[in-house]
């Protein structure tokens, strides 16, 4: 083979090597303009977070009437030891749940105790604890997480006292 | 000698082969953008998103829900719509949204573990109807 004839072949390589490259370069600027992901995050999490601060399993229910009072905490429900179990059946993701995690906190304003009185509470805590780890680290992609808080300004009702109090969900779903 | 401005065979078989491989990588194109355009990928994924967040909404509601869902004929009347847990294994609650095969999934949260199960075939529009949290899905024709 002669000096012409193998330059021509490293020409003819060089020009398979940019049409290889226009080819992806194609590929990749129309997939860039295809939606493949629609992200719920904000909106679910939001949902979430409403559903638990307006669920019966938290909220002060009229014995008499079965009238949810929307925005009444009952203290007696949000303190009982069986709390978390309701909680997690009435927002029912699956035996096994791997779609949601809250943390639920409580704060009683006008205890006058002379300090901050506060519970706490979580909507699946094992999701919850390991998640939070992912957040706080701020990793991003699959197998990640986001947090969301809402505050709800409430009243808290223990037995036939009635006390003001803010309701802080804070909730941890991971990425899908 | 070879005279100068002469082709050889050698140079037109190569030029003949680039023009085969320009010819094959506009088909490749061609094809790809095609199967874009008939994706039904997207309108899956949305309807699996949308309709498990109606589901959490209507749950949410504090009282009775009657909801018709429509969108236009086309995009819904050719899917196959469940609304049921993905296997008894995991008892996980989930839309699914499925076309010709293809399928996408969405979780969603009911408001208690009791089983359901709801399978609506090519709808023009869905009707949600929620009394005392007690959910039914059907056909509005």
């Amino acid at each position: 083979m002669n000096k012409k004839a193998s330059m021509d072949t490293i020409l003819n390589l060089f020009r398979l090597f940019f049409l290889i490259v226009v080819f992806f370069s194609v590929v990749f600027l129309a997939r860039a303009f295809i939606v493949e992901k629609i992200d719920l995050f904000e909106i679910e999490s939001k949902l979430l977070n409403y559903r638990i601060a307006f669920s019966d399993r938290i909220s002060y229910v009229d014995s008499d009437t079965g009238r949810k009072h929307i925005g009444i905490i009952d203290l007696e429900k949000f303190t009982s030891d069986d709390f978390a179990k309701n909680l997690l059946n009435s927002i029912y993701y699956g035996k096994i749940n791997s779609e949601a995690s809250a943390k639920i906190v409580l704060r009683d304003l006008d205890a006058n105790q002379g300090y901050d009185v506060f519970y706490e509470k979580f909507y699946n805590k094992e999701l919850y604890d390991e998640k939070k780890v992912i957040v706080e680290a701020k990793l991003t992609g699959a197998g990640a997480a986001k947090r969301l808080d809402t505050g709800f300004y409430v009243l808290i009702k223990d037995k036939d006292d009635f006390r003001r109090g803010i309701l802080n969900v804070e909730a941890i779903l991971p990425n899908r | 000698m070879k005279k100068r401005g002469t082709i050889t065979l050698r140079q037109t078989l190569i030029h003949l082969g680039m023009l085969a491989l320009v010819a094959f990588v506009f088909y490749l194109l061609t094809s790809y953008v095609n199967s874009i355009r008939q994706n039904s990928d997207f309108d899956m994924l949305f309807l699996s998103r949308d309709l498990a967040l109606l589901l959490n909404s209507l749950y949410s509601a504090p009282g009775n829900v009657e909801y018709i869902y429509a969108t236009d004929d086309t995009a819904l009347s050719s899917l196959k719509l469940e609304f049921k847990q993905l296997s008894s294994s995991d008892d996980k609650p989930v839309v699914r949204v499925e076309y010709e095969g293809a399928s996408r999934t969405y979780p969603y949260a009911k408001p208690s573990p009791t089983s359901e199960a709801f399978l609506i075939q090519v709808p023009k529009s869905i009707k949600f109807d929620k009394k005392d949290n007690q959910l039914t899905v059907t056909k509005n024709e």
